[in-house]
């Protein structure tokens, strides 16, 4: 490229006309192909049937499951969901996702209300939910697919940042970084993302685990959007008639007693009359840590369907 | 405001529109104002520095015009004392505050404790200040005449492409050009909009898509494997200079869209034969800097060879200080001073072999890019692990470990690959095979079009920093 900034020359001197025909012609052909290409890649994207974005989907568009189960990677990797079924004879869906927080959730329920009630929601908060995060929302991309079709969620993405409005107009904006992903999982046989109930155990070491476990990091301040949010989930489910659990799965952390994000979502949950379960400090679970868990904020699988069995079993008494 | 950002897209329609729509005699202001806006957006309070270093520049370069004998030299002195003051304030007190404390801790039952300061490094403080040096030096030397006008020297040190991140421009260069009348080029606009179209793939879709695999490894280093390790050592390499570069041309043609002509800062540099050939096509102008201003007074080649051998180790070891306040950076200059030396000796011992600029850039390649393991890790210690794992045969062979985005490592690969096989088309097919600038206006027009598809498909848009802006 260097060359050419010295060697840059036309043949002949463009002038103001042929400057704007030739923008006229970039801008042109790119809204085109950026229709045209991103009508494909939404028409691939939709029939993804398995992996994250299958899973995703699936809840969007298809899932009917009575009981629904919400969070982070905690949520996804610790609610055996198919346990969970056949202790409290529901159905259930594990709709937890990696790297995803409360807003996300609250997004997914606002898509999920469009379509149908479910009866249960069981949402996993992660114990520093509350705390602000230096990520930003970044996470929230994996939502821009469904951007066009679900109105209800723009005003969730578009916390993203000031423009992502005007970012959206954009199709293959909604696709960054995906096609690849669309291309190997359309042509992947896996099985269904239906088929598992959503829930993904985790079996390969990740981490080594100590004998006991750390103290938790020194916390950051609170977010009160992401308070907001939680509050925001706590009516979305009572408006439309189901019953919320909020849920602490085990963590192989030391928590602190007056840990600010489970005080505040115990005190919240309180004052709502909404049912809060802190499996956190579980000696079950954290006495056997490097047995039970596969890093320090992750069960695995067999952990996770003792806990799922404890958790259905708590749930029933509570019914 | 980050280049990589929407905003800035914004801005620079604004500005650059602005700018043709007004009088030549007010453009100044307006571009005076707009660089004031858009460092603001980053830390609006360090504006009051960059405001005292261009103060004390301005009436320094003045007096040393209007003086002779040796007040001049003691208002070059003053000048760059004031620059290194700064920067020393900013960027490496805590440094020597923190080794002072650990020697007196190590030789004293009573060590001294003193304070460290919390402050943030103001963005491209080393940028503005070295450009502002090379300002008084220049006029001190008699190549510059000291400028007159507040506003237009304010706005040489300021001028908002290159403020944070270089090219690093002399006096003589940029001046001038903030008198000239520049009439609507479309050509210019033309080009400049080209460069900042290939400076974005460069940081957006390479560069930031290269860091996400990097930072995952470095962030825990141990517990990768020697592949794993040597993979991201790799892609550091472009990450970097994707990430430098790309900045580097998006400065470039900002400016060219308005009619101004910055310095290029790159020259292929992996296609360097030698280190001492890689240093003349790297952030050419930051050489350059040291060249002119350190080493050739030093004495530069025409001394003894112990004396040239202390030269360049200083030059070095300076130009890594430069880039930051930790050993690490001073180890990197190190290194690359002592690969310098060790070519010089070869030279000497060696003749030339055939094919010895293929074997000379695959070894260039390599030296850097070990380097950078020091540039890029936090410390010593973790810069010695990698090393110590990447020769260790033993670890488990697989390039992403847990890494769990596998499409991320074919993005990286075909990034890495448009950039070298674009850089090999220029570096041995000069002037042929051209995309952007091919004589068939399709294909340059298929080919604007095919990167602003590939940036809105493949690009990495979480905001991030340039990684020079710490500098």
């Amino acid at each position: 490229m260097e060359a050419s900034l010295s060697t840059f020359n036309f043949k002949s001197r463009m002038n103001k006309s042929n400057f704007f025909r030739k923008i006229f012609i970039v801008l042109s052909v790119l809204i085109l192909i950026d229709k045209g290409l991103g009508a494909i890649l939404q028409h691939y994207y939709s029939k993804i049937r398995h992996g994250e974005q299958g899973r995703t989907t699936y809840i969007i568009d298809s899932c009917i499951s009575e009981t629904i189960i919400l969070g982070s990677s905690r949520a996804a990797h610790h609610y055996a969901s198919p346990v969970i079924s056949d202790l409290l004879h529901t159905t259930t869906y594990n709709a937890g996702k990696d790297k995803q927080r409360l807003r996300y959730s609250l997004a997914l329920l606002n898509m999920i209300y469009r379509r149908y009630s479910p009866k249960q929601i069981i949402l996993d908060l992660n114990p520093t939910a509350f705390e602000k995060n230096e990520n930003g929302l970044d996470e929230l991309s994996v939502l821009l697919p469904y951007y066009r079709s679900h109105p209800e969620i723009r005003s969730i993405v578009n916390e993203r940042n000031r423009f992502e409005w005007i970012k959206t107009y954009s199709d293959l904006y909604r696709f960054n970084s995906l096609p690849l992903k669309i291309l190997f999982n359309n042509l992947s046989s896996e099985r269904d993302a239906n088929e598992s109930a959503g829930y993904v155990p985790l079996v390969i070491h990740k981490e080594l685990i100590p004998f006991t476990p750390d103290s938790l990091p020194a916390s950051q301040p609170i977010d009160n959007t992401i308070v907001d949010c939680f509050k925001k989930i706590i009516t979305l489910v009572k408006d439309h008639g189901s019953r919320l659990i909020v849920v602490v799965s085990p963590i192989y952390y030391k928590l602190p007693e007056n840990l600010k994000t489970l005080e505040m979502a115990k005190s919240i949950c309180a004052n709502e009359q909404i049912s809060f379960l802190d499996y956190s400090q579980l000696r079950q679970f954290l006495d056997h840590g490097p047995e039970m868990f596969l890093d320090k904020g992750h069960l695995n699988d067999s952990s996770a369907i003792v806990f799922s069995t404890l958790l259905s079993e708590d749930l029933r008494k509570l019914q | 405001m980050l280049f990589n950002s929407f905003p800035f897209l914004i801005f620079f329609l604004v500005v650059t529109i602005a700018y043709y729509v007004i009088p030549h005699k007010w453009r100044w202001l307006l571009l005076l104002i707009a660089s004031c806006y858009f460092y603001a957006f980053l830390i609006p309070a360090y504006l009051l520095v960059l405001f005292l270093i261009i103060s004390i520049d301005f009436a320094a370069g003045l007096l040393i015009e209007s003086n002779q004998g040796r007040l001049r030299r003691f208002y070059l002195g003053l000048s760059i004392l004031s620059n290194l003051t700064v920067l020393g304030i900013f960027k490496y007190h805590n440094f020597f505050v923190e080794n002072i404390n650990h020697l007196t801790g190590l030789f004293s039952s009573k060590p001294v404790s003193f304070a460290i300061w919390e402050l943030a490094l103001p963005v491209g403080l080393s940028f503005h200040t070295f450009q502002a040096m090379s300002y008084t030096i220049e006029v001190y030397k008699g190549k510059q005449k000291a400028e007159r006008k507040f506003g237009i020297y304010a706005l040489y040190v300021m001028f908002y492409p290159q403020l944070v991140a270089g090219p690093i421009e002399r006096p003589q260069h940029l001046i001038p050009q903030f008198y000239q009348i520049h009439p609507v080029s479309y050509n210019g606009i033309s080009a400049g909009l080209k460069w900042m179209l290939w400076g974005f793939f460069m940081k957006v879709v390479v560069a930031d898509r290269l860091g996400i695999y990097v930072d995952y490894i470095f962030k825990n280093a141990d517990a990768h494997s020697r592949l794993a390790l040597l993979t991201a050592v790799f892609f550091y390499s472009f990450q970097i200079y994707c990430d430098f570069a790309g900045y580097s041309l998006i400065a470039i043609g900002t400016a060219k869209a308005m009619g101004f002509t910055l310095t290029n800062n790159f020259k292929r540099p992996y296609f360097a034969s030698s280190l001492r050939n890689f240093w003349k096509r790297w952030n050419i102008s930051l050489s350059q800097w040291f060249r002119d201003y350190v080493y050739f007074p030093m004495g530069g080649s025409r001394v003894s060879v112990s004396k040239y051998i202390f030269n360049i180790l200083v030059v070095f070891i300076l130009s890594g200080l430069w880039h930051g306040a930790n050993w690490t950076f001073i180890l990197w200059g190190l290194f690359h001073g002592l690969f310098i030396l060790f070519e010089y000796l070869k030279r000497k011992v060696v003749p030339r072999l055939i094919f010895s600029k293929y074997i000379g850039i695959t070894t260039t390649f390599l030296s850097v890019s070990l380097c950078w393991i020091f540039f890029r890790s936090q410390n010593i210690h973790e810069a010695f692990i990698i090393i110590k794992r990447i020769c260790s045969p033993n670890t488990i062979q697989s390039i992403g470990g847990e890494f769990d985005e596998r499409s991320l490592l074919v993005y990286s690969f075909l990034g890495i690959f448009s950039i070298i096989s674009t850089e090999f088309i220029s570096e041995f097919f000069s002037g042929r095979f051209q995309l952007l600038h091919n004589p068939k206006e399709w294909i340059r027009l298929t080919t604007c079009i095919g990167l602003i598809i590939v940036i809105l498909l493949f690009g990495v848009f979480d905001g991030s920093q340039f990684i020079y802006f710490q500098f």
